[in-house]
């Protein structure tokens, strides 16, 4: 659950707080837990509640179209020589907005429209941040493979 | 590569990662866990503190509005009034003209039971004609009111030369059966229906200007368990409301 929360933090301080705040949740609301589903993924519910809960106490911000600049030429580049750290490095640096988008749609697995009520936002800025977020991770990680090569 | 692939890509490179988190989150999470029932306990007692104040609260409360009403009159509304004029009284009708009667009705009881220096003149007359009533009387209206459950506020004194005007609140027995048991016994006697009468909103104050302040009654009792067996000193209180002392003390007055 701690790599749950480090995705959608910005720095390993913040997850801690995500990851504290969510198992409280966990210990207290145990009576939520209706048994249909495995704990573990409601435990990950749990856990990805309270980390949009916090980025929303902290007033997220999405960025704005004139604060994008596009990369449309940006071909998507080979995952298979990053390791997990530089990829969790390189996702903690997306700004909020896109982070959160591309982890609850990505990784999770929601879809549009849950995330527009999860974060309250319209559906087409959930699929704007997401394709936004794909760009600046592609661009990110191809400038990571040129350094290493 | 399309952007579904990269997206996997990444999913399955991130998701099912495992990291320990560092035992400093395990304490604070046991540690915030702990604090909760001293919450709880510290929220009884500011509770149990609250209800202490509370029923504090309404007990004064309840003393003070026992204290204000204790000599409050019980029943207001089932006031029977008798008025009668002496021929003293109706020399003085321009005198009582002025005063609040207990008891009004816009029309003719008022002119019955109030009357002006004109009509005292004429009840003088009209009050020789009709037999006088004798002393006993009060005590066959009042039989007759206490069956209404009503008091009767007589004044023998003025019984003497009475012109028989006697109000009756008739709302629980038929006014008709207490006319005709009055009238059989006591033929001069004019039994009126106070029901139909208005109380006018002079009846309270009245009665208020006449009871004692709370600060008047205080002084009284405090100076009578200062000195129980010589009460040299009392308090009184006028219409106006200013308190008077009086020195019954002979060498104080002088």
């Amino acid at each position: 659950m701690y790599a749950v929360a480090l995705r959608y933090a910005k720095d390993t301080a913040e997850a801690q707080d995500i990851l504290q705040n969510g198992f409280i949740k966990v210990f207290t609301k145990t009576e939520y837990y209706q048994g249909k589903g495995s704990l573990e993924g409601w435990i990950r519910r749990v856990i990805v509640n309270t980390a949009i809960e916090h980025l929303r106490k902290n007033k997220m911000n999405f960025l704005s179209m004139d604060q994008i600049t596009y990369h449309p030429g940006v071909s998507c580049p080979s995952l298979t020589q990053l390791d997990y750290k530089d990829l969790l490095n390189i996702i903690q640096q997306l700004p909020v907005g896109y982070r959160t988008v591309f982890n609850l749609y990505a990784i999770e697995g929601y879809g549009h429209k849950e995330i527009a009520e999860m974060l309250q936002i319209n559906e087409g800025s959930s699929k704007s941040q997401l394709s936004r977020a794909r760009i600046w991770l592609q661009k990110r990680i191809q400038k990571m493979e040129e350094l290493e090569l | 590569m399309k952007e579904a692939d990269f997206d996997k890509q990444i999913a399955q490179k991130v998701k099912d990662q495992e990291i320990t988190p560092p035992s400093l989150v395990w304490s604070n999470i046991v540690g915030v866990l702990d604090k909760p029932e001293q919450k709880s306990a510290k929220k009884r007692y500011l509770s149990y503190t609250n209800l202490a104040i509370a029923a504090a609260l309404l007990l004064f409360i309840g003393v003070a509005i026992k204290l204000f009403n204790i000599k409050e009159a019980p029943n207001k509304s089932a006031l029977i009034t008798q008025n009668s004029w002496t021929q003293n009284d109706l020399g003085s009708a321009k005198d009582q003209n002025e005063t609040p009667s207990v008891t009004s009705r816009p029309d003719e009881i008022t002119q019955e039971l109030i009357p002006t220096a004109e009509q005292g003149t004429s009840m003088q007359a009209s009050a020789t004609d009709k037999k006088e009533v004798q002393k006993q009387e009060p005590h066959s209206i009042n039989h007759m009111a206490s069956q209404t459950t009503k008091t009767v506020k007589s004044n023998k004194k003025h019984l003497e030369l009475a012109p028989t005007v006697i109000a009756f609140a008739a709302q629980d027995v038929q006014l008709a059966q207490v006319a005709s048991a009055v009238n059989q016994n006591r033929p001069n006697l004019e039994v009126v229906n106070t029901s139909e009468i208005a109380y006018t909103t002079e009846i309270i104050p009245q009665e208020r200007k006449n009871k004692p302040n709370i600060l008047v009654m205080l002084l009284n009792t405090v100076t009578q368990s200062i000195n129980p067996t010589q009460q040299e000193l009392s308090f009184n209180q006028d219409e106006e409301g200013t308190i008077k002392v009086d020195f019954s003390n002979s060498l104080v007055k002088n």
